[in-house]
């Protein structure tokens, strides 16, 4: 019987009698409830989502968006950074065999170091070293970053500006990923059909709005020089954006961007046509600079030297938690967490500084924040707290 | 859309939807079908089904005139799908559906083979398998199918012709399903 049916012919019987099996009905109250959660407590969080805030370098002084050809010329660096050379592509770079897991079954053995320094969000507050903790809404957040005086949320309960008291001054109920320079002069963002680049310390003007098409997964990711935005777009593109009306050329080589760096014009993310490679490209010259099986690739350290990486050797779950040498892709120092029991296999990850990679880890259900040193030195940096499967009990604020 | 939070009450943030109701009513029995061949498990599928319609729900202004409120649909719904299979691989909550995903279904369009491939189906990588559901379920075109993923269609091809090849590795051999390498 099957011999006489096409291969497609069988693919398709199967999958026709095969979603017969789904037979569930879901009402309107259903719905409505989610949607409602959606806007003011977040969807009920059984999945939680781990959305990386990006951090890259932008010219200080880049206030608003200017045409991608008015420099030629890379944008000054920070004091600290570092341009970055562009090698010749290779593709592959090297693996580094991984030391052995610095990490137990659980929290014991790792020392605690120095108090996070970066702001982070918790038990309900956004918590800065040295200031008071602000109250944060109710919600699944997954994304946080300080933002004309105030706050930026984004989760799965869509996107709030919160105004320095903590008070809710804004509301869309698309989440966006929330790209910030590194110099912390400029935020990104996507809302209402477009993306809103704005001044962090501007008390609501110096906004502005360029026009994008997009689904709710698509948005900006991090900025390049001269204050060009990359953006992940409605077709499979990553794309560059500036303020002038449809300029947005596409970047070749990858089909998803993670993160961007003004430092040496770079973005990270993952290649066209397949699931499981990433890449660096240089966005102005196009080259693909290097490329690694089974990883994906997290944010730039602020002066763009370094690049926080997750790797799964089998291509499912990702296992190690790594810091990359952003221009040849070589591991500079790893976590590796293969074996441990309820990993949160990918945490959202944020760079502390140029040189310190800040980890929310569980074992079980408690969870801490550990501290990844380019020495590949394991510290932790936060108490161990408990908090049921399903909640993200720190959210890093990637603002280094 | 942009509002003030002032704007937005708990009991019904968007006012009345009866348009609404009426589509979701006719439409979320073939939504549910597609979600469950793309996550493989009936709970699964339906915490996808309810997500993509609440954010909909949230849209349904906009939406509700656009030419085509289904795809539309069907495009939130590849998208979370997406992304909660992202969430998955970070958070290792991995959903296994142990109370259908194995049985065979009598009659003559499902039998051992079909089993077997689906199986294999179910082990394809997210966005393979979501190409042969749009594909091969939904029986979209090719350009169609890369609308819903926000694809090119090169990348629907490509996609689709390793799905292939990787059913075609683990089935290949049967001896009932000769039919397949002769249409390598």
């Amino acid at each position: 019987m099957n011999a006489s049916k096409s291969p497609e012919d069988l693919l398709r019987a199967t999958l026709r009698a095969k979603a017969e099996d789904a037979h569930e009905a879901l009402t309107f109250d259903d719905v409505r409830r989610d949607a409602v959660r959606r806007l003011h407590t977040g969807r009920r969080a059984t999945i939680l989502a781990a959305a990386a805030v990006v951090v890259a370098v932008a010219a200080p002084t880049a206030l608003l968006l200017r045409p991608a050809g008015d420099s030629p010329a890379p944008s000054p660096s920070p004091s600290t950074s570092t341009t970055l050379p562009e090698p010749t592509p290779t593709e592959s770079a090297p693996t580094t065999t991984e030391p052995p897991a610095p990490v137990g079954t659980g929290f014991e053995g790792i020392t605690r170091g120095r108090d996070i320094a970066i702001p982070w969000l918790g038990s309900g507050a956004i918590h800065v070293r040295g200031g008071a903790d602000v109250p944060a809404p109710a919600g699944s957040w997954e994304a946080f970053a300080s933002y004309h005086g105030g706050w930026l949320l984004s989760g799965t309960g869509g996107l709030v500006q919160l105004d320095g008291t903590g008070r809710s001054t804004l509301v869309a109920p698309t989440a966006s990923r929330i790209a910030i320079s590194a110099d912390g002069t400029q935020t990104a963002f996507l809302a209402d059909g477009g993306v809103h680049v704005g001044i962090t310390s501007g008390m609501g003007d110096g906004e502005t709005v360029i026009p994008v098409q997009g689904p709710d997964e698509a948005g900006p990711v991090g900025f390049l020089s001269s204050g060009r935005v990359v953006y992940n777009g409605l077709k499979g593109e990553v794309l560059v954006l500036d303020d002038r009306p449809g300029s947005a050329p596409p970047l070749v080589g990858l089909a998803r961007a993670t993160s961007s760096t003004e430092s040496g014009d770079l973005v990270a993310g993952t290649t066209v046509d397949d699931d499981g490679t990433a890449a660096v490209v240089s966005a102005t010259t196009g080259r693909t600079l290097w490329t690694k099986a089974h990883w994906m690739l997290g944010s730039f350290s602020p002066n763009g030297r370094f690049l926080s990486a997750y790797r799964s050797a089998t291509g499912g779950e990702f296992e190690t938690v790594a810091i990359l040498d952003a221009s040849t892709g070589e591991v500079v120092a790893t976590a590796a967490t293969s074996g441990i029991r309820a990993l949160p296999a990918v945490p959202p990850t944020a760079w502390e500084d140029d040189a310190d990679l800040l980890i929310p880890y569980r074992s079980g259900s408690s969870w801490a924040v550990l501290r990844l040193t380019l020495a590949g030195h394991l510290t932790r940096a936060s108490d161990v707290v408990e908090s049921p499967a399903g909640s993200l009990p720190f959210v890093l604020s990637a603002r280094p | 859309m942009l509002a003030t939070a002032r704007e937005m009450t708990v009991d019904d943030p968007l006012g009345a939807r009866a348009d609404f109701e009426s589509w979701m009513v006719a439409r979320q029995a073939k939504l549910l079908r597609t979600a469950y061949l793309l996550t493989g498990d009936v709970h699964a599928a339906e915490d996808l089904v309810q997500t993509a319609l609440a954010k909909l729900y949230l849209a349904w202004d906009r939406v509700s005139a656009a030419p085509s409120v289904d795809a539309y649909a069907r495009k939130i719904m590849v998208n979370e799908h997406t992304s909660m299979w992202r969430r998955l691989w970070r958070h290792r909550e991995v959903v296994t559906d142990t109370s259908s995903h194995d049985v065979p279904v009598p009659g003559e369009e499902y039998d051992g083979v079909g089993a077997a491939l689906w199986t294999a189906v179910r082990a394809l990588p997210e966005r393979q398998r979501a190409v042969v559901v749009l594909r091969y379920y939904e029986q979209l075109s090719e350009r169609e199918t890369a609308d819903a993923l926000g694809v090119t269609v090169g990348t629907v091809k490509s996609q689709t012709s390793r799905a292939l090849d990787t059913l075609r590795g683990h089935l290949g051999d049967r001896d009932d399903l000769t039919g397949w390498e002769a249409h390598r």
